[in-house]
């Protein structure tokens, strides 16, 4: 990994539960994030991946404090959002992006196309006129495959992945080096998807960004990514490297993961060896004691549902939070 | 047709017929609205015009030809003083109308924001908010109107802030309703991500998404408004003599109605059409500005 | 082979919208055989799940208009008065749908939902229904059924939701089992197990499948035959190992080029396609894909709608330049 442009430690975003009654009373938290800890370096993607409910969309707004974090630190280019005022902040979201994963939900449907491309240029007052800031609209859209001539029309006019591609030219606009994309491509056909792939890919490689790339599929994940953050409960439950993830899965959470990805190959799909999970995920207002994927885990030993196991480094750039990894107890677990 | 991959310049399908346009397409289609709507079209130009239209002036007193019935000279007959009940009718839409549109001015001037910080902050400041604005609604509208001209006097200019008092809980309710579920949109996230203030994702994005419901609810108050002008003018608490009301005329024609019944029935009748006019437009805009109507294929766009 | 349960003929469905008339689905027939399952692939707009909705007559007539034949057992389904059709839902033809929240009634308990249809097309005493309700919930593995039979949707987590709908699926033993997007909604540990249950009643019933899904990666690992449908009509049908090892039509070729590998190599660039999908307004004439095709031509593709050749029995394509010429 190169020079870290984003360091995450011990994050928590911890929603509040309130009872019922007159005054209601704070009775508990839903732990969202729960302590997640990572680097992403310049110009490096950072996949993060997990099930629904793992608390990986809440890690990427919490980190562009788009979500207020409960406790935990985000240093960003040397410099800690928690300690960024108001306007301090307005200013930094300048060098910050978010991709959304709804095309249609995240365009206002009242805006013109270049209302809302240029948006972001009149928030930070980056161009000076109207003719300018028209121009830039139209190398934005350009520059994301879509014709200049579409300025004046409306997001409904669109089709999904138009509209992605229009929210990706907002995200631009401000020439940011940090983007995080939430589900960029969930909500897109199969046909549609890898050409927003290949757009995200194109303009890493032109402009030099650091991406955070959230999504559930783990197929496209492995494609994007050039490191990967698995996520179980709030948790990030283990690190690496692409390959070594894919090769090498050290956490039996990512094994069964990885096994549960149908692959689009009749002949690797039926034969090989998959894991299936027990259960559902438990809830984050009431997590297991000791490590929370232990009672859905194949391989959980005396320890597990006592000892909550911290991330370690246990192969270079490669980190996994399991007490089978932990070289202390992984005599007793005969692994 | 190929398309070099690398740059997908995607075809974009012909341009749909706009929103605006497809709003008043269906307001158009509905003949309760588009009647209501060259009604109330007559009716402003009358009030407009009153002057130059009114046969007679509202105090020309012609003690001889009191209580008349209509006939070619006085077409809504006179009054028990001799006055034309046209003429005062004619005039009157003018007040009907003024204390209408100034009340529920003043009702969306307050209510609106009131609506949207409480919507957008919520917290505290939306429960001190509407709490106030539940404690206005507690009270049945007319008699609230009435409490608070007991306070400031009769008088049209005090009928307008009553009426205009009674109405802001109203929109106060509805905007901060429709906030509440706007500010849940991916959009506004999208917003506040680029680094926008607050006031610019209030009037920019949240306000224009949030107008439907209030021009309806704009429509329909004015009608209640100038019934509620009626009605406080009846009482004697609105417009006072000898200027006349609707509300005031039908109040004065009851003690004729066995001689005269034309004394009550026509303001009657322009109050009627009025009201219901303003509620054909309303209804007529609720069903053109409602998407909830339109299929979900159809405002999905081309995706089927 | 036996007889075909189902056969499809030339099935139509348009609808009549503000912009005109959609041709959503343009003339598919197909043969589903006892015990096996077929996949139907599509994107959004393709037409496949209107394609089952129809033969199971659930879409409203009008908007929609349906021409052709649905032949079960021998009978048109779509010449059957609506109520011979409420006796072969859920008794003949059952159908799971992708969100198995809003297709249960929030109202009422599991044990309530799985009983009604049971009543009605078995004519089973509220007792035995709640007795075979208890075994359903077991077989599609729900723990401690005797406990959430008597519990609500929204006490149950998305994929024991679907098992619930499983289980209504197959309460009366229907002899098909439509399934329109059942794990989408899920996620992938959840698919797996979804998948594998289906796969594992299916053999202990022997009913036959029909999965609709937009996902290559689910139907390589379920379907015996799979469709690829585009733009209302078939592009190509096949066995699933025929289908993946030599894709003959060109957008089959383009989907499975599209999707991201999971492994250690990772290509260079995703294949795309460009373009949209045809307007079912708008229809272009020829071949639905011709519009987004590399290999297209103006003479042929753009003008003849190209069909099944039928003397290619086994992988059947729809389309003037197959890429591949496989016996």
């Amino acid at each position: 990994m190169s020079e870290p442009l984003l360091e995450v430690s011990d994050l928590q975003v911890y929603f509040p539960v309130y009872g019922k009654g007159l005054v209601p009373r704070h009775i508990n938290d839903v732990k969202a994030v729960d302590g997640v800890t990572f680097q992403v370096g310049r110009g490096e993607t950072l996949g993060l991946v997990g099930e629904s409910g793992c608390g990986k969309t809440t890690t990427g707004l919490a980190v562009l404090r788009l979500i207020e974090p409960t406790g935990g630190s985000v240093v960003f280019d040397g410099v800690d959002l928690s300690t960024l005022d108001k306007r301090d902040l307005r200013l930094l979201r300048k060098r910050m992006a978010l991709i959304f994963q709804d095309p249609y939900a995240s365009l206002d449907p009242r805006m013109s196309i270049g209302a809302i491309v240029g948006e972001p240029l009149e928030i930070h007052r980056l161009t000076q006129t109207r003719a300018d800031r028209d121009d830039r609209v139209g190398e934005l859209l350009e520059l994301v495959g879509l014709s200049p001539d579409y300025r004046n029309r409306y997001p409904h006019e669109f089709s999904g992945g138009q509209r992605q591609r229009v929210g990706i030219a907002r995200a631009l606009a401000t020439e940011p080096d940090f983007i995080v994309c939430d589900e960029p491509i969930a909500a897109l056909d199969v046909s549609i998807q890898a050409g927003i792939m290949n757009l995200l890919e194109d303009l890493q490689d032109e402009l030099g960004l650091t991406y955070i790339f959230i999504a559930h599929d783990l197929s496209a994940v492995q494609h994007f990514s050039d490191r990967i953050a698995v996520m179980y409960l709030g948790r990030v439950v283990e690190v690496a490297d692409r390959v070594a993830l894919y090769e090498t899965p050290q956490h039996p959470y990512t094994a069964a993961l990885l096994s549960a990805v149908p692959v689009p190959n009749p002949a690797v799909q039926r034969t090989r060896q998959r894991i299936i999970l027990e259960g559902d995920v438990p809830s984050p207002l009431n997590p297991p004691s000791g490590c929370s994927f232990h009672q859905r885990c194949p391989k959980a030993f005396e320890p597990c549902p006592h000892v909550d196991p911290a991330l370690r480094t246990t192969k270079r750039d490669h980190d996994v939070a399991c007490h089978l990894h932990d070289p202390a107890l992984s005599g007793a677990a005969g692994a | 047709m190929t398309v070099a991959p690398s740059t997908p310049m995607e075809r974009l399908p012909e341009k749909p017929v706009s929103r605006s346009r497809e709003i008043w397409q269906t307001l158009i289609a509905n003949r309760l609205a588009v009647a209501g709507l060259v009604v109330l079209a007559l009716l402003v130009l009358m009030a407009v015009l009153a002057e130059v239209i009114a046969p007679f002036g509202i105090n020309d007193i012609d003690i001889p030809n009191r209580l008349t019935g209509p006939s070619m000279s006085h077409w809504f007959g006179t009054d028990d003083l001799g006055r034309d009940v046209l003429s005062r009718v004619i005039i009157a839409s003018r007040v009907s109308l003024q204390v209408g549109f100034i009340a529920v001015g003043f009702a969306l001037a307050f209510g609106v924001p009131i609506g949207l910080v409480a919507g957008y902050y919520r917290g505290k400041t939306d429960s001190i908010l509407m709490r106030l604005m539940d404690i206005l609604f507690s009270f049945p509208a007319i008699l609230l109107a009435i409490a608070i001209l007991a306070v400031l006097g009769p008088g049209i200019r005090n009928a307008m802030v009553a009426i205009g008092l009674v109405y802001t809980p109203i929109f106060a309710r509805i905007t901060r309703g429709s906030v509440i579920v706007v500010s849940e949109e991916v959009y506004i996230r999208a917003a506040r991500s680029l680094g926008a203030r607050d006031g610019r994702i209030i009037f920019r994005h949240i306000l224009p998404n949030v107008l439907a419901p209030i021009i309806v609810q704009t429509t329909l108050s004015l009608a209640f408004a100038i019934l509620s002008e009626a009605a406080l003018s009846f009482l004697g608490l609105g417009v006072q003599p000898p200027n006349p009301a609707w509300g005031r005329m039908l109040a004065e024609g009851r003690n004729f109605f066995q001689q005269a019944p034309w004394m009550g029935i026509f303001p009657g009748v322009a109050i009627l059409v009025t009201v219901m006019s303003f509620n054909f437009v309303g209804d007529g805009l609720r069903d053109a500005l409602d998407p909830k109507q339109k299929s979900v294929i159809e405002s999905r766009g081309q995706s089927v | 082979m036996s007889d075909p349960i189902l056969s499809v003929r030339d099935l139509r469905v348009r609808f009549g919208t503000k912009r005109g008339v959609a041709e959503v689905v343009n003339g598919i027939s197909y043969d589903l055989h006892a015990g096996e399952t077929l996949s139907i692939v599509g994107e959004s707009g393709s037409g496949k799940s209107v394609s089952v909705l129809a033969l199971m007559r659930l879409l409203a007539e009008p908007p929609a208009a349906i021409a052709g034949s649905v032949l079960l057992h021998g009978r048109d389904l779509l010449k059957a008065s609506h109520r011979d059709m409420r006796s072969v839902r859920g008794k003949d033809l059952a159908m799971i749908f992708q969100d198995p929240m809003t297709s249960l009634n929030p109202v009422r308990t599991v044990g309530y939902q799985l009983s009604e249809s049971m009543s009605l097309h078995l004519g089973l005493t509220a007792d035995s229904a709640r007795r075979r309700a208890i075994e359903l919930l077991d077989m599609v593995g729900i723990p401690s059924p005797d406990v959430r039979i008597d519990e609500y949707p929204h006490q149950l987590s998305g994929g024991m939701r679907q098992r619930v709908m499983i289980a209504m699926g197959l309460s009366c033993d229907p002899d098909v089992l439509i399934a329109d997007e059942p794990t989408t909604a899920l996620d992938v540990t959840t698919q797996a197990q979804i998948t594998d249950l289906v796969a594992e009643l299916q053999q202990r019933i022997g009913m036959a499948v029909i999965w609709i899904t937009h996902d290559l990666g689910v139907v390589a690992g379920i379907a015996d035959r799979v469709i690829v449908m585009y733009g209302g009509r078939f592009m190509e049908e096949a066995g699933v190992n025929d289908l993946y090892a030599a894709p003959n039509h060109p957008y089959t070729d383009g989907l499975l080029g599209s999707l991201p590998m999971p492994g250690a190599d990772r290509p260079e660039k995703l294949v795309t396609i460009p373009g949209l999908p045809p307007d079912p307004v708008a229809m272009p004439p020829g071949c639905p894909f011709a519009p987004r095709c590399v290999h297209s031509d103006a003479s042929r593709c753009h003008i003849e709608v190209p069909v099944f050749e039928p003397d290619r029995a086994r992988h059947l394509v729809a389309c003037h330049y197959p890429l591949q010429v496989t016996a």
